[in-house]
């Protein structure tokens, strides 16, 4: 999928939400704010992420044996962009992409989400301030909605490709469908 | 055992437990409970005319519905801060996420307004200077809205399955080809 069609996605994704929950370029102002200290928070925020993540079943199974040192890279590589920037439509688009690969690796919605929380939950545990707080919830809202939405048009885009049929079609389909599932 | 409830565990369970929705978060919110529902008038309407103000939201709603949906959402967080938030209730938003596919609601929509919640219940609480303000706002945080996400996506996946003719396990390992074979040219 080309940088285009993921910046697109991301638009909409940012579209569709409610402007109070956005994130907002003064958001990434405050981060830059106290960058110091978000960076600082690198090491502790991988190895509880991945700590989590390897303790509970269903997503220990998304990782092949041996992974754990290149995803933490990841994670780091996520943290350091996000903190010192730019947060633009390349940025955006990058989520739209980690949307993409969830579909590949089987991380399921309900698994990021419950990461989200946890990078917010950690952040706001360690610089207890208003501004970082509203700062971070606007950015895990807005990165995880672009997720989702990334991880609903990779599927969408697999029927598309199999049947033939355009994502129009497939959606107001898809809609009667859940309809019929509605009167069960 | 029904679709939702189904769906519903399965959402639960797949997220680390560190991240659900705890007894002790159930309590926190039990314990504030006259509070919570004293604030039901404005989170409705707070809710609403966010959703009014913003086009793509606004669209979703047809000619003189406000009313129907603001019923819905009192109901919501009634039942939310009464609880028992248990199996059932969770199997309620699992089939929020099914309603929210009929009605064109996105997935970016809903997180927002999950947010919005989670802001509100923060907001409040600091302001009545409670002292379990931060439990209960995280309660809320945790309570979150990966239920109906998943209800959303696996609903989704079973109309397209009627659609397409394609079991939701073959979507699965479909969605994953498609995703590979774009592996280039990404950011």
């Amino acid at each position: 999928m080309n940088r285009e069609k993921l910046k697109e996605i991301a638009r909409q994704a940012i579209e569709d939400m409610a402007l109070e929950a956005r994130f907002r370029p003064e958001d990434h102002q405050v981060l830059l704010k106290h960058k110091d200290r978000l960076l600082a928070l690198t090491d502790e925020l991988v190895k509880a992420f991945y700590d989590t993540l390897f303790a509970t079943p269903s997503t220990r199974k998304v990782f092949h044996e041996g992974e754990r040192p290149a995803r933490e890279k990841t994670l780091v590589d996520w943290w350091q962009k996000t903190v010192e920037g730019p947060v633009d439509e390349e940025y955006w688009a990058w989520q739209a992409y980690v949307g993409l690969l969830h579909v590949k690796r089987v991380v399921t919605n309900p698994m990021m989400l419950g990461q989200a929380f946890m990078i917010e939950d950690l952040v706001r545990t360690h610089l207890d301030d208003p501004e970082v707080a509203g700062a971070m919830r606007r950015l895990m809202a807005t990165v995880a909605a672009i997720i989702a939405y990334g991880y609903e048009k990779a599927q969408l885009l697999a029927v598309e490709e199999s049947t033939g049929m355009g994502q129009e079609l497939i959606r107001t389909n898809t809609r009667l469908g859940v309809e019929r599932l509605l009167e069960e | 055992m029904s679709k939702t409830l189904e769906i519903a565990r399965e959402a639960l369970q797949q997220m680390p437990p560190q991240t659900r929705l705890r007894p002790e978060d159930e309590a926190v919110i039990a314990r504030h409970k006259e509070l919570l529902l004293s604030w039901t008038p404005e989170l409705v309407r707070g809710f609403y005319d966010t959703l009014f103000a913003h086009t793509p939201t606004r669209k979703i709603f047809h000619e003189g519905e406000r009313p129907a949906r603001e019923e819905t959402l009192r109901d919501w967080w009634q039942k939310t801060v009464e609880g028992p938030l248990d199996e059932a209730y969770f199997a309620w938003m699992a089939k929020v996420g099914l309603v929210h596919v009929v009605r064109g609601v996105e997935n970016p929509m809903m997180l927002a307004m999950a947010s919005f919640v989670t802001e509100f219940v923060e907001r409040k609480s600091l302001e009545a200077g409670l002292p379990e303000a931060e439990a209960l706002s995280k309660a809320f945080h945790r309570l979150g809205m990966a239920v109906i996400t998943h209800g959303y996506d696996r609903y989704q996946a079973l109309a397209l399955y009627n659609v397409a003719g394609m079991e939701p396990a073959l979507l699965e390992r479909r969605g994953p080809q498609a995703a590979g074979r774009n592996h280039e040219g990404v950011v």
